[in-house]
């Protein structure tokens, strides 16, 4: 993957962090619902990753009939090349049905609410199918999808056409495990109290959709805002000043971004551990482990002298 | 197995440390504190200590129209203070006067 590519991601990565105002209907679905799902896309994702292991097997083994077809038959093995990749591509298109229909399955677990798909997204994936899309990469190279650009050639592969191919390859038949999955969020509900407290009513809703305490997400939010507030009997966030939902949704995009998105694979299923006084943010699909970055609020001298005049 | 490994190390290009997380890169941290009604206060923190902070706390007043301050704090040094939202204003200046990059710039607030 080059840098770009890599960069691009991290975009992707924010878009989809989007959220919705439509996703009314998720608030149906009850605790125990979602930790069944929980629990399936669990299975579903060790599953997922043996057979991207078989998988990966698999091409390693293709790639080296290719080398070994290309150090045997220097000028005509471009058409046993095609051969080959077409009988992978066939071997592929069954597997990637295959991992299709758990998809689906997947995603109709995940579409518990509403989401953005990615355009870039899609764009990549349609380019994966149809496998005729020229991409030019950061080094200014040019590669014809689904075609190997060191065919016919005696040069050694180049890291960025490995990178890319492999890259492409698990895209077209494995979507779930590198292209940004559909995720999906209640936006926050927004309203004020009065002039100067603004009330965040599904506080606790979005610190259960995320997995974190509410204690630290709240901490966050103030430090952010550079405000202070309390929560109320009914697990209502109040937020002393005058904030709107957009806001408030760019500062819940910043807590995610931090603290909830694996940095590896973009997962949301995380958790966030202590551990010697330092947080810990592990992820559950990928088992990276990586410290965050301790909450810490600013310069308190303006964020002292407000409340005394309001208190 | 080990292509597999070198797949998985090749995918987490991702750990840019833009992202934050690791202390070890010091930030200038950007706030915002709102005041009374639609009225804010930014802070810079964190700028590097041999910067002149009264000749850009001087510089920035004039270009922003905005008085502004230095607040000594004992955690955080010298924090530069000005009236008014002008975080992104404080930014592109840090970058354009190459006070520092882009990627160790933060900008809080909504």
């Amino acid at each position: 993957m080059s840098a770009t590519e890599e960069e691009e991601n991290v975009l992707v990565f924010d878009t989809t962090m989007k959220k919705k105002k439509k996703s009314k209907d998720s608030g149906a679905q009850t605790e125990e619902e979602k930790k069944k799902l929980k629990s399936k896309t669990l299975a579903m994702m060790s599953q997922q990753e043996d057979e991207q292991e078989q998988e990966d097997e698999k091409k390693e083994k293709r790639k080296k009939k290719k080398a070994a077809l290309l150090a045997s038959t220097e000028g005509e093995n471009s058409e046993a090349i095609q051969e080959l990749e077409n009988e992978g591509a066939h071997d592929e298109d069954i597997e990637a049905e295959f991992m299709g229909e758990k998809k689906k399955k997947k995603k109709s677990s995940k579409s518990t609410t509403t989401t953005t798909t990615e355009p870039t997204e899609t764009e990549e994936t349609e380019g994966g199918e149809s496998k005729e899309k020229t991409i030019t990469t950061s080094d200014g190279e040019t590669f014809v999808q689904g075609t190997i650009p060191w065919a016919g050639t005696d040069r050694d592969y180049k890291y960025s056409e490995l990178t890319y191919r492999i890259y492409h390859l698990l895209q077209a038949n494995n979507p779930d495990l590198i292209s940004d999955q559909k995720r999906t969020m209640k936006p926050p509900q927004v309203m004020r109290e009065g002039t100067k407290k603004t009330i965040w009513a599904n506080f606790a809703e979005i610190c259960g959709t995320l997995n974190r305490k509410v204690e630290h997400v709240y901490n966050y939010v103030f430090a952010e805002l550079g405000t202070n507030g309390s929560i109320d009997g009914n697990q209502r966030l109040v937020i002393r000043g005058r904030f709107k939902t957009s806001q408030i949704e760019i500062v819940i995009r910043h807590y995610i971004s931090e603290y909830v998105a694996c940095r590896n694979c973009k997962s949301p299923n995380t958790i966030l551990e202590r551990n010697n006084r330092l947080y810990f943010l592990c992820c559950n699909a990928c088992n990276s482990k990586r410290s965050v970055a301790v909450i810490k609020k600013g310069l308190d001298g303006v964020g002292k002298k407000a409340p005394k005049e309001q208190s | 197995m080990s292509s597999i490994q070198n797949l998985n190390s090749a995918d987490p290009f991702a750990e840019e440390s833009n992202l934050g997380g690791d202390s070890g890169i010091s930030y200038v941290h950007i706030r915002i504190f709102q005041r009374s009604g639609r009225k804010a206060v930014t802070t810079v923190e964190g700028l590097p200590p041999k910067t002149d902070l009264k000749k850009i706390l001087k510089h920035l007043k004039k270009s922003l129209n905005c008085n502004g301050n230095i607040v000594v704090e004992e955690n955080l040094g010298m924090v530069l203070q000005l009236q008014g939202d002008q975080r992104k204003e404080i930014a592109n200046f840090l970058i354009e006067e190459k006070i520092s990059q882009k990627p160790s710039i933060k900008i809080h607030g909504f």
